[in-house]
């Protein structure tokens, strides 16, 4: 049978069409302001939920990254003291050698004790660096002076055995507050340092001979410390480009997780724009065929 | 006079009919109107002689154009569509409350952990420390005020059901009373058509509320099923209730009746599915997590040690109920299972610890019984306070504890006779609790006599290393054992068979006894509507746990807190916290989704059957001009054929008139 259409119907479809188009057009809309084809999570709960995880990934890599330039700052403070560290030492063995050369008069035997002193105190000065707030080699001790001066004049070490480490990623993390008794008292600088003084100034008074023997033996204490001192420099030197390739790495995750977030969630804005167009012309096609049908009746012929 | 009679039965008939099409153009839009076409036959013919004379036309009846079939499935639409907008507009809400554009509980956990990992950087930096602690409370904040809004929506579902009830029993109660009205009219012979109409247009009123049967009965009356009980037969009304049963799960009873509606379309079933099932089932899952997220960081908090170094006095913050009854029985949120807590007690003045374990067991044990076996740990006092229900940890003056599980000052030397002291060291990295054993092997001077050595061995004998501490070992040198273990031997003798032992810790309360009883713990409360951060920490940032040696640089167990950001804690293991928020919000989300679809395919379906009912029963006004036409026509006609009539015998008069006049 064929359907009877009576200008009601004719009526309450034209609403129903004209609201529906007029909804797409206020969701496109609001698509086009917003840039976002998902505006709550039931647009699209799979890429919803996916774009929720995204970003919560990159702000945790954000997290990271800091903690990565935070322990860069401190690695390279830490490279750069122990450069300066080695480098006292190189000069405290050239007065040593300088001293182990018979020739010398005590004058200047005397000065280059003192200037091995001064060494002394600048290599306590070094490793008692800070870095933003953190003393750098007293371990996880890191609000305490590590390194202090006895009654007894000797340099003890106030700091923890444990170091301490940071994370730089999931289950990641480098160690940055280091052991300062592990770094300059295996063998002890201050102490090598201290005895070098010493000896040149032969403070022990020991024969010519004696002296220079000692003197070398402290030389040799000294190679040897510097040697452990470099090896922690070596460490730092890779973790600092270890550190570098990580952030790298996070800088290529973030990019691709930002694009990814992008594709999931951005508004493909020509298809909106078209897609405007579309639904505007239907409703005006709607509208205007709504007019011209629902003019239509028998009312106007009865007169 | 018969002619008249026909004549008039013509102008009768036109008149009635033009009665009803003006009624049906009055009526083109009214809402359940049915158009009304009028039935004439033939009036009983008179019988002269031989003949059947017809004697005019008469109207048998007015009725409604009706699909009966089309009738019900509109009303089984109406209920499925209010049953699924119900359901939507609820859901909606719940899906903007749980996912705002910023700031919802996923970003607040995520920020918390962020922070605590930047604050491992430099666990002594103390703005960066109230940064953390600033989270947490946004994050217990959050969960606060959306358990609040979740509250609120639910009691608004209460409100609404109340009102459709009530609504459903007005209805009811008019339909009854149509019923009798239409009764009365039918049995004078008449069809009611007006009532009908109103009757039917409630009845549809009614499916919007709650799924309705109608089951035609005598005499035009309907009787209605509602949820599978009789609401209306006859004249009479049944009323029904609403109310909160047991476990929190709301009904629809009929009066005088406790065994609930089966409600399954109608406003009512899309209100009653969302309160007891998708809501309580968004609120239950924010509950758990609010209540793994307080569990998990307590658990951490609890066995570390803070900026300002091991405590002197703890007191509880979750009450039992009896300080004698067994912990299972106690009423506890966060119920401690059997296993031991570490106790580390140091002296101040000397800066020694000791290590000591204390054995929960919470099937036998009452607060009481814990307290005891705390206060066995030297220089450690616990109380119990019978009317709260709290228990208070105290030091001795001089001394300070805490449960960070960390190795004690020196091992346990009492089957040891050499001189050279042992000393054992490092962070222990294993998975499990236990005892290192050391034994000497052989006797001699340490760092001189060969084949000096040391054997270690776990808790349950295995061999774990065997050590050189004879020649070439330089005395009071770290040794490393395994874990992150060392162990060192001060110049002096050591004999053959000497023993030293030391307790190794992973987990200083595997018993989750301070988190139950709430000592030390960075939360109070166990869900989404209670969970806040300790008015303690508040006040002051210090009492954040990073550490476990207590060094004011140590982020080991900052490190252990943000490890909780990744591990699987929820629904059995398979989901981080954040997954698990994530999960909750998808499955609203999808919920949403499918609800929309089915509204949008339900209203399609709407739109498509009400064409069909206008097609059928809508008054078209261009067919009653028509008809008003042909009635206008036939009454003319009438009118003409009466006039005849009258001119015809007016001629007869005409002749007979002279003789009387």
């Amino acid at each position: 049978m064929e359907l009877r259409i009576t200008p009601q119907i004719v009526a309450a479809n034209s609403i129903a069409n004209a609201q529906q188009q007029t909804n797409q057009l206020a969701i496109l809309q609001q698509e086009a302001s917003t840039g976002l084809s998902i505006l709550q999570p039931s647009d699209n709960p799979p890429a919803a939920l996916e774009v929720m995880a995204d970003q919560a990934q990159n702000n945790s890599l954000s997290v990271y990254q800091q903690n990565i330039s935070d322990a860069q700052a401190k690695l390279n403070t830490s490279v750069s003291t122990l450069t300066q560290v080695s480098n006292l030492l190189s000069q405290a063995k050239d007065l040593g050698l300088e001293g182990s050369n018979s020739s010398n008069t005590t004058a200047s035997d005397q000065a280059m004790a003192d200037q091995v002193g001064n060494i002394l105190n600048e290599v306590v000065q070094l490793a008692n660096t800070q870095q933003s707030g953190q003393y750098l080699y007293g371990g996880t001790a890191s609000q305490t002076q590590p390194f202090t001066t006895n009654a007894q004049g000797q340099v003890v070490y106030n700091g923890s055995t444990q170091s301490m480490s940071e994370p730089i990623g999931q289950g990641q993390q480098v160690q940055t507050l280091y052991n300062g008794s592990q770094i300059f008292q295996s063998p002890d600088v201050f102490q090598t340092l201290s005895t070098l003084s010493d000896n040149l100034s032969n403070a022990n008074n020991l024969s010519p001979t004696a002296q220079v023997a000692a003197i070398q033996q402290s030389l040799s204490q000294l190679d040897s410390a510097n040697t452990s001192i470099l090896d922690v420099v070596g460490q730092q030197s890779a973790s600092l480009q270890n550190l570098q390739s990580i952030n790298q790495q996070i800088q290529d995750v973030q990019l691709q997780t930002t694009q990814q977030i992008g594709n999931l969630q951005d508004a493909d804005m020509s298809q909106v724009v078209v897609g405007m167009q579309e639904q505007q012309d239907l409703l005006q096609a709607t509208l205007y065929s709504a007019a011209q049908v629902m003019n239509v009746s028998l009312i106007n012929f009865l007169k | 006079m018969s002619l008249y009679t026909v004549g008039l039965s013509a102008l009768d008939a036109s008149q009635d009919a033009l009665n009803l099409i003006g009624n049906n153009l009055a009526n083109a839009d009214t809402t359940g109107y049915h158009e009304q076409v009028m039935d004439l036959t033939e009036a009983d013919p008179t019988q002269i002689g031989n003949l059947s004379v017809g004697s005019g036309v008469q109207v048998a009846d007015t009725r409604r154009i009706i699909d009966q079939p089309l009738e019900t499935a509109i009303t089984n639409q109406t209920f499925s569509l209010a049953d699924t907008t119900a359901q939507l507009n609820t859901l909606q809400q719940v899906q903007t409350e749980l996912s705002p554009s910023s700031g919802s509980i996923g970003d607040d956990i995520e920020q918390f952990f962020n922070d605590v990992t930047q604050l491992a950087t430099d666990p002594s930096d103390t703005t960066q420390r109230t940064v953390v602690i600033g989270d947490a409370q946004n994050l217990a904040n959050t969960f606060n005020s959306l358990s609040g809004s979740l509250s609120q929506v639910q009691s608004g579902l209460d409100t609404q059901l109340s009102n459709s009830v009530s609504d459903i029993n007005s209805l009811a109660q008019q339909i009854a009373q149509l019923n009798g009205q239409i009764e009365n009219a039918s049995t004078s012979g008449s069809t009611p058509n007006n009532l009908l109409d109103q009757r039917d247009q409630l009845i549809n009123q009614l499916a919007g509320d709650i799924n309705v049967q109608v089951i035609p009965a005598n005499l035009n009356q309907v009787n209605v099923m509602a949820g599978g009980t009789p609401l209306v037969v006859g004249n009479q009304n049944n009323t029904l209730q609403y109310s909160i049963a047991g476990g929190d799960q709301g009904q629809v009873t009929a009066t005088g009746s406790s065994t609930p509606l089966t409600v399954t379309g109608g406003q009512v079933s899309g209100l009653l599915a969302v309160r007891n099932q998708s809501l309580a089932d968004v609120q239950s899952q924010l509950n758990t997590l609010a209540g793994a997220v307080a569990q998990q960081v307590n658990n951490v908090q609890a066995t570390g040690i803070g900026l300002s170094g091991p405590s002197t006095s703890l007191s509880g913050t979750n009450a039992v109920n009896n300080v004698n009854a067994p912990l299972d029985n106690a009423g506890l949120a966060f119920p401690p299972q059997a296993g031991t807590l570490y106790v580390s007690v140091t002296d101040l003045s000397t800066g020694t610890s000791t290590l000591t374990p204390v054995n929960i067991n919470p099937s036998t044990q009452s607060l009481n019984d814990v307290a005891n076996a705390l206060s066995a740990v030297p220089n450690i006092q616990a109380t119990t306070n019978p009317q709260t229900g709290i228990m208070q940890i105290t030091a001795q003056p001089g001394y300070a504890f805490d449960f960070a599980g960390q190795l004690p000052s020196s091992p346990n030397t009492s089957g040891y006779t050499g001189t050279a002291t042992p000393q054992v060291g490092g962070q222990y990295t294993g998975t499990s609790n236990g005892t290192y054993n050391f034994q000497v092997v052989g006797s001699g001077t340490v760092g001189v006599t060969p084949n000096l050595e040391l054997a270690v061995t776990d808790s349950a004998g295995n061999s774990i290393a065997t050590l050189n501490i004879g020649q070439g070992y330089s005395p009071g040198t770290p040794l490393t054992v395994a874990n992150g273990i060392t162990v060192q031997l001060a110049s002096g003798t050591a004999n053959n068979g000497d023993t030293f032992s030391t307790p190794v810790v992973a987990q200083p309360d595997s018993a989750g006894i301070l988190t139950a009883l709430g000592l030390g713990t960075f939360f109070t409360g166990s869900t989404a509507s209670d969970i806040a951060v300790q008015p303690a920490i508040l006040n002051n940032p210090n009492l954040l746990a990073a550490s476990l040696n207590g060094d004011s640089g140590d982020n080991s167990n900052l490190t252990r807190l943000a490890a909780l950001q990744t591990q699987p804690v929820l629904a059995n293991g398979t989901q981080t916290m954040t997954q698990n928020f994530d999960a909750i919000v998808g499955n609203v989300a999808t919920l949403v989704q499918s609800l929309t679809n089915q509204q949008t395919s339900q209203q399609a379906l709407g739109q498509q059957l009400q064409t069909q009912q206008q097609s059928i029963s809508g008054v078209d006004t261009n067919d009653e001009l028509i008809n008003l036409m042909n009635f206008q026509q036939q009454y003319e006609t009438a009118s003409e054929y009466i006039g005849t009539v009258n001119s015809t015998f007016q001629s007869l008069i005409d002749i007979v008139e002279p003789s009387i006049s």
